[in-house]
């Protein structure tokens, strides 16, 4: 990259930008698809993409493109040049010079050990025949493997250069349960590992039993009666859901007026029982050293104990509030957090089941591309789980919607679980909650 | 030709060498520009050029796909052959030219998007944003957009097709915010055709954006929905997101030939009320979704999928076909880029009008919904149980509409749904969207006319 890279600037230079900032990513992809003990497909993939932003007369242009050759840097600068003309407004403080330190990401490391097709294609047939000798109600069994390794470069004509790279094994699988009397129920799991094929067999095989179980569960379940109810909501919907509450701390969002949290530093935003920090540097495919900005990655506290104490800057936003940028930039002068971790409590799922005694488990959530408003934050989501009877998990239950604003549900968590749940953006564990609305019967 | 048809006839040859019996690259070139406003200032002017090749090798029911951004002749003999690699066996087939196959045009373009300037572009988001502002002091942001899409896409197989396409689309979106400094509410239209500029001509953007900015501030005092089965009006054009979730997706080769899918043997059999056709048409001129040729190159084709309530076809390509009874492709095979292995999809899906008024619709609803906008859903194929969202509700009482509601799910089985449809309007219109699924993102339109389902489950938060 180093030799290209001059050559960019130089075509920068030439058009008279005062900063002229790359991103250069390379990605190599294989995998397979195995389906009922067939492999059904097998991908090879191998592509770069560039990114170029400047700064022209005040103001910023914009161009990205995957075909990359000889020509590639007239054609960026060419055509950022002509978006600049009109471009958004923006000031030289707005990019990074590159002079701090940067905490490295657990995404690349000294453990991998690449795979190729064949022994990829070995592991999503033993998946598929582990699993389907397993119940005989599994009449499909899809297994997705893939080894994507990665590398981004970031750097600036005023001295920023950084780079990081990602080699990790990934893997879902998606099941489908018939009974006798033709009614189908599915159930999926998503794994990853960044170390090797064994690692990930490990991981795929503590996720199966939970996929088959979302599967075969709930033959012959239905809705409850519909009505407020305490709840235990799992990690899973617990993440999802909090993605969208999250979404209002953008520091863009609150400089616009349009957030719910605006003003509110320093005041209670959430329940008391959930802190929530950011963590950019664990082990996970969110990770990473730097924002796409270039500035350095942080971890710090964003909830204490319901409190507010941040929102999520980039360097636009940042000067706006006269602080410090935290490293959340997304692009644009947007921000979003790497990656979240809700402090764990000390209760196990079965703990939070006898604390709320009688009510719902909801244990999967679907239509969130369209059942949350990110901008009201109200919600009406269907969803399943099971009763919760005397404190204990009772029958399963189906085809109901959970409905109400995000604001009071996370202001009604009563009781975090230790069950942490390592998706890969937001770490939690299950929460309880004192009412949700559901429809049903 | 890009690719040069000696190197065409190298890369394909070298991907069937282990006995593949179709070969084909995808070769694509994909010119995006954005434009937007955003809280009173420029957003975004911003372009990106994709640009790549897909080579898929099908073997009987198998098949191998790779990708690359690098166009050179080397790089694509290369991956051909470590693609074929995935298979075991000796070559059946050798292709030993190519013969270009004309197609019509189904998307003339009478304005390209080079003819106005980036300054007369965003002079057009303007407008709307002098609107917004001056509809109500309520209003806190207004976010104005356009996209402009121009693709070249060219194939080649093993069968010596050689064919290419050009398609343009352009959508605008407009979005507002209204606040009453205690709550946030957005409202959104994106008209998008399969056209170039005209679209925005034949567009009166104030008006555009003050029934938004209605939308938005009506919102601000929706009361919350009931919850429960009741009868729901769904209002026309984007309310056939049902029909595209509920049974467009479970109608797709993808899920039939898997055999998962609940419609999966149910052709000729009665599925849907009697007042119900349904048809994904991939030739309806401009439309947004369609495309002169799908991306295996083949035309689109007007498919039936129900008629009067009977299962008539299912939308396949050439990969479901060969599990799939006497199928032969619809040329509704599609992928968002060359990243993607390309898979049955929807193109222009819809209800077909029927013989109600909308108003006698509306009339027979004791107690019920009316939803009149829509967001977009989800469907799990396996169970066909699917979720969609209307953003713009209304509450029906005694035949007559009462009052607004705060956004409702509504949840179901389409195939349970189906037969509730007890009637349907005379007013079809079609609307743009974006469905993703496993080929990636792609431009569809959904329509209908206006609907009566006579139960379905609806989310709300404790209203009456």
């Amino acid at each position: 990259m180093k030799n290209s890279l001059n050559k960019y600037f130089q075509k920068g230079y030439e058009k008279g930008f005062e900063v002229y900032q790359i991103s250069n990513s390379n990605s190599k992809e294989l995998s397979v698809t195995v389906i009922n003990d067939d492999v059904e497909t097998q991908t090879i993939g191998d592509s770069s993409a560039i990114l170029g932003l400047a700064l022209l007369n005040g103001k910023v242009g914009r161009f990205s493109t995957d075909a990359i050759d000889k020509n590639t840097p007239q054609l960026l600068a060419d055509n950022i040049a002509e978006s600049a003309l009109y471009g958004k407004e923006e000031v030289k403080e707005n990019f990074f010079d590159g002079k701090a330190k940067y905490k490295k990401a657990k995404t690349c490391l000294k453990e991998f050990k690449p795979a190729d097709l064949y022994e990829l294609r070995s592991l999503g047939l033993e998946l598929s025949k582990y699993i389907r000798g397993l119940d005989k109600r599994i009449t499909h069994a899809e297994i997705n493997l893939s080894m994507d390794c990665g590398e981004n470069h970031l750097a600036n004509s005023l001295g920023l250069k950084c780079k990081k790279q990602t080699k990790v094994f990934l893997g879902s699988i998606y099941v489908i349960a018939s009974d006798t009397d033709g009614e189908h129920r599915s159930g999926s799991c998503m794994f990853c590992s960044f170390k090797n094929l064994e690692d990930l067999k490990a991981k795929a095989m503590k996720e199966i039993p939970t996929a088959i179980a979302n599967a075969v569960d709930f033959f012959k379940s239905g809705p409850v009666k519909g009505k407020t109810y305490k709840a235990v909501l799992a990690p899973g919907v617990v993440s999802a859901l909090l993605a969208f509450f999250i979404s209002h701390l953008q520091a863009k969002l609150v400089q616009q007026h349009l957030s719910i949290f605006e003003n509110k530093l320093g005041e209670k935003i959430a329940s008391r029982a959930l802190t929530i920090k950011h963590t950019p540097h664990i082990t996970s495919i969110s990770a990473s050293p730097y924002d796409t900005e270039g500035v350095p990655t942080q971890d710090f506290v964003v909830i204490d104990k319901g409190v507010l104490k941040t929102y999520f800057y980039s360097l636009e936003t940042a000067r706006y509030f006269k602080t410090e940028s935290n490293g959340c930039a997304s692009g644009n002068g947007n921000s979003s957090p790497f990656i979240l971790t809700i402090k764990p409590g000390k209760y196990s799922k079965e703990d939070l089941f006898a604390k709320i005694k009688n009510g719902l488990y909801i244990n999967d959530v679907s239509g969130l591309n369209s059942g949350i408003d990110s901008t009201s934050l109200n919600f009406s989501l269907p969803c399943q789980g099971y009763v919760i009877k005397d404190g204990k998990k009772d029958k399963a239950v189906s085809m109901i919607i959970m409905a109400g604003n995000l604001l009071d549900l996370f202001n009604d968590v009563s009781y975090i679980g230790s069950d942490v749940y390592d998706d890969s953006s937001i770490i939690t564990p299950s929460i309880a909650v004192k009412k949700l609305q559901v429809s049903g019967k | 030709m890009i690719i040069k048809k000696s190197v065409a006839l190298q890369v394909l040859n070298a991907a069937l060498a282990t006995g593949g019996d179709l070969a084909e690259i995808y070769y694509q070139d994909n010119i995006v520009h954005r434009y937007g406003l955003k809280y009173k200032k420029v957003d975004v002017v911003s372009s990106s050029k994709q640009r790549g090749v897909g080579i898929r090798i099908l073997k009987g029911k198998n098949y191998v796909y790779g990708y690359t951004s690098d166009l050179s002749s080397k790089a694509l003999i290369s991956l051909a052959s470590s693609l074929a690699l995935g298979f075991e066996g000796e070559r059946i087939k050798e292709v030993k030219d190519l013969k270009e196959k004309k197609h019509g045009n189904l998307n003339p373009i009478k304005i390209p998007h080079s003819a106005w300037t980036t300054e007369q572009k965003l002079s057009y988001l303007k407008k709307g944003e002098d609107a917004a502002y001056n509809y109500s002091s309520k209003i806190q942001n207004y976010a104005g957009s356009l996209f402009e899409q121009d693709e070249h896409v060219e194939i080649y197989n093993s069968s010596g097709l050689f064919v290419r396409d050009d398609r343009v689309r352009t959508r605008l979106a407009v979005s507002v915010t209204a606040t009453d400094g205690t709550q946030f509410q957005d409202a959104y239209q994106a008209p998008g055709l399969s056209q170039g500029l005209e679209l925005l001509e034949n567009i009166d953007i104030v008006k555009l954006v003050l029934e938004t900015c209605e939308t938005a501030v009506e919102l601000l005092t929706a009361e919350d929905s009931p919850s429960g089965n009741m009868p729901v009006v769904l209002g026309n054009s984007f309310g056939g997101v049902l029909f595209h979730e509920a049974c467009g997706h479970p109608l797709e080769g993808s899920a039939i030939y898997r055999a998962s899918s609940p419609f999966y043997g149910k052709l000729t059999k009665t599925v849907a009320s009697s007042v119900v056709s349904a048809y994904d048409d991939g030739t309806i001129p401009n439309g947004w979704g369609t495309e002169n040729i799908d991306d295996e190159g083949n035309e689109p084709t007007k498919n039936e999928l129900i008629k009067d309530g009977v299962l008539t076809n299912y939308m396949v390509d050439e990969f479901t076909s060969r599990s799939i009874e006497n199928s032969k492709p619809t040329g509704s095979c599609r992928r968002e880029s060359y990243r993607f292995a390309p898979t049955t999809r929807m193109t222009n899906t819809f209800i077909a009008a029927g013989d109600s008024d909308p108003k006698d619709i509306i009339a027979s609803v004791k107690d019920g919904i009316y939803c009149k906008d829509f967001a977009g859903g989800q469907v799990d194929q396996s169970t066909d149980q699917f979720i969609f969202t209307s953003t713009t509700a209304y509450r029906i009482k005694d035949g007559k509409i009462t009052h607004m509601i705060k956004p409702i799910s509504l949840v179901g089985y389409g195939y349970e749904i189906l037969p509730n449809i007890t009637m349907v309007g005379n007013d079809i219109a079609r609307a743009p969207g974006v469905c993703g699924a496993s080929s990636g993102s792609c431009f569809v339109e959904v329509g209908q006319p206006t609907l009566l389902i006579s139960s379905i489950l609806v989310g709300g938060a404790g209203g009456k």
